[in-house]
């Protein structure tokens, strides 16, 4: 196996992943981007509504405190503060440098940045109604942002090893990760890529779910390979169920819509949410929201013949407001909905759609475990931004517009941190060629392999699984149940039979690849699902309906090895502000 | 019974590339090309080889040529563009073919880069 030498090597070519390479491509350093896509194919490239910042265009009053309040809130109380303070204050430097960076944002009459209402937004600390603070480009900002990153990485010279995936994480004999082992999938070359800080920006994992808003490739790749290297993930049950995805398709129509005025409505045309929470109403959080339509649901409100799905009303926003703000959603509704938003209603239903665990990291992106006594132990070589990461900053539950935010801050953020580290000297011992051997051993079983089931059949029945039991609304013996069907599938997905031998090209050898790593992030979500005997944020519970502060204000962790639950604190001591303490979280 | 014919090229086997039929059953409904693709992937052939994302459109990954019009295969439905229950699908055409539907995109990025290099260049400022 041929070895290539890099100062920083970044796994991932998304928002988070391209922002970190743009940092470091300007240090100077040796460093690569692995992507597994061409970088503007990264899942980056379909958010739609906007980064959410206080720059004060819209408001010239809006503060930084108050969007961290609302995101401190919205995480209902497990985000950590120190992160979360760190975000929202260091927030506009960074939107500005994307807007110098040449992001064609859309601009009021003034020549503003356009700002638009989004869910769980207000002014004064909740006490000042609705705020506007989600800078858009119309609504394909996630577009604007990745092309707009790539285009500035071209410029820096930034090495791109486009369509390679990275198979496992290497470790030497002190447990420092020394880079990782990577497939080229254009001709099958297996190479180790050596490098002093390893940063995963990996994204997501929504295909763990049969219904999702993500990508094809949003296969917890990362959390797959930090998990079997002995990384723990934290929060992993904490999973966003975005309102409005489209019935059927489960393409994502922007919480945006909702923050130009549209509502949800059910089979009666009431606006349901004006019941659920009386002031924020459709731009309550995104948890609150996906509940009030399954229970709307539940309780036969529903619309359709199946009653099994709601609506979101948009057409007395007019043809021009949504042409001009919401173009985008206009042509996914009539590709996959079959319907003119300008005329009628989209059918809607609560759709998979975000990660808020991941790799626990501090505010510099450096990959943590916990020791023996609790305490936080940095992982040497290894870091990780964007979704892969938990920093956290948004605890239980994300605001829309936040996760565009946490790209460019934490990718930022870690790239200054690795630049300075490298710039002071990183010593590390050389793997060892068995360490680098083990970080190709899956790759080398699965191309052995002669028997196994067909990977398509194995994705479809852990998606299906999850999506049954570890939904919206979960409940103990089914959690229990689902978390036994997973266990016997682990053996039937380590021994997937790969259907396709040749090197060239090869996706059906990435795809089992991936699977595996679906496997890992799904398992990791249902034991520590099962575990929080509470309801906070995302996870709801009807067996434990209450958040239980006592004993659940705090990251869940969960280590692969021994399948180990514990227990990781929250911060809440932000440096500049005062704590903000946990309330009772109504909308 | 949909007839799909797809554009299939090993360059460790083939000497020349082929079309390969295939019968799909979409029970009547009218789905995406990238669907049809996805269900002999997973149903029939393993081997078959193409790029996707999104699936939903913004991505640009799935460009193929789809009954002799270049388009994304995710938001190509049926309906759209298949005659007589036939659906042939090649790759993009002007470029090299890795693989059956996967193209070599060198030469267009190529043109890409430059042109962003020089764009961003005209468009950003030094900071503050």
């Amino acid at each position: 196996m041929r070895t290539i030498s890099f100062d920083g090597v970044i796994v991932g070519g998304g928002g988070a992943g391209m922002r970190a390479a743009l940092q470091l491509a300007q240090s100077g350093y040796k460093t690569a981007v692995i992507t597994k896509v061409f970088p503007t194919r990264s899942h980056t490239v379909s958010a739609q509504g906007g980064i959410t910042c206080a720059i004060a265009s819209a408001d010239p009053q809006d503060d930084w405190r108050w969007h961290m309040y609302d995101t401190v809130k919205g995480s209902d109380y497990i985000g950590d503060q120190d992160a979360i303070e760190y975000m929202c204050s260091v927030g506009p430097e960074a939107i500005f440098e994307l807007e110098h960076m040449g992001l064609p944002f859309s601009r009021t009459e003034e020549g503003r940045i356009y700002q638009r209402p989004f869910g769980g937004q207000s002014k004064n600390f909740g006490e000042g109604g609705q705020a506007a603070r989600t800078c858009a480009a119309a609504d394909r900002t996630g577009h604007a942002l990745l092309h707009t990153l790539y285009q500035n990485n071209v410029k820096n010279e930034t090495v791109f090893f486009n369509e390679w995936f990275a198979i496992d994480l290497v470790k030497n004999q002190d447990g420092a990760v020394t880079g990782v082992t990577a497939i080229c999938i254009e001709t099958g070359e297996t190479v180790y890529v050596k490098s002093k800080a390893t940063v995963f920006a990996t994204g997501g994992a929504g295909r763990i779910y049969a219904s999702t808003t993500n990508a094809h490739i949003n296969t917890g790749d990362g959390m797959g390979m930090a998990l079997r290297a002995g990384v723990p993930a934290q929060d992993m049950e904490m999973w966003q169920f975005h309102p409005t995805g489209i019935y059927g398709a489960g393409t994502l129509v922007t919480e945006g819509c909702r923050g130009e005025g549209g509502y949800l409505i059910n089979k009666d045309g009431e606006r349901f949410m004006e019941r659920y929470a009386p002031n924020a109403k459709d731009l309550a959080g995104r948890d609150v929201v996906a509940r009030s339509m399954v229970l709307e649901i539940l309780e036969g409100r529903g619309c359709g013949p199946d009653g099994d799905h709601v609506k979101l009303k948009l057409d007395h926003l007019g043809e021009e407001v949504l042409e001009s703000r919401l173009p985008g959603i206009c042509e996914l509704s009539r590709t996959f909905a079959h319907v003119d938003p300008v005329k009628e209603p989209i059918p809607v239903v609560p759709t998979c759609h975000y990660m808020m665990g991941g790799i626990p990291t501090n505010i510099h992106g450096q990959a943590l475990t916990v020791d023996a006594d609790g305490n936080d132990q940095v992982i040497p070589g290894l870091y990780a931004c964007g979704e892969a990461a938990c920093v956290s900053v948004h605890g239980a539950n994300r605001l829309g517009g936040n996760s565009l935010l946490d790209l460019v801050v934490f990718g930022r953020a870690s790239g200054i941190f690795i630049e300075n580290a490298l710039r002071d000297g990183i010593e590390m011992r050389d793997a060892g060629q068995s360490d680098i051997e083990q970080a190709s051993q899956r790759l080398v079983a699965l191309n052995e392999r002669t028997d196994g089931e067909n990977a398509a059949d194995l994705r479809k029945e852990l998606q299906n699984i999850m999506q049954n039991h570890f939904g919206v609304f979960r409940k103990g013996e089914f959690m229990q149940e689902g978390i036994k069907k997973l266990e016997s599938l682990r053996g039937r997905i380590e021994n997937v039979k790969c259907g396709d031998k040749s090197s060239a090209f090869n996706t059906a050898r990435i795809e089992c690849l991936e699977l595996q790593n679906l496997f890992e992030t799904a398992e990791a979500t249902a034991i520590v699902a099962e575990a929080r005997t509470e309801s906070r944020g995302a996870h709801a519970r009807e067996d434990f309906t209450e958040r239980d502060d006592e004993n659940w204000l705090c990251h869940s962790m969960y280590h692969r090895d021994g399948k180990r639950v514990g227990k990781r604190s929250v911060n809440f001591t932000p440096k500049t502000v005062d704590t903000f303490q946990p309330k009772i979280r109504t909308y | 019974m949909l007839q799909v014919s797809v554009y299939r090229y090993n360059p460790e086997v083939d000497s020349a590339p082929y079309m390969q039929d295939f019968q799909v059953d979409t029970q009547g409904k009218d789905v995406m090309v990238l669907d049809v693709l996805e269900m002999i992937k997973a149903e029939q052939d393993a081997t078959v080889t193409y790029r996707r994302s999104c699936r939903e459109g913004v991505c640009g990954s799935d460009g193929l040529n789809i009954n002799g019009k270049n388009g994304l295969a995710c938001i190509t439905a049926l309906s759209d563009t298949v005659k007589n229950d036939k659906l042939v699908i090649r790759p993009l055409p002007g470029l090299p073919v890795i693989r059956d539907l996967v193209v070599d995109m060198s030469l267009f990025l190529c043109a890409i880069r430059k042109d962003s290099a020089v764009f961003a260049k005209q468009h950003t400022r030094p900071s503050d």
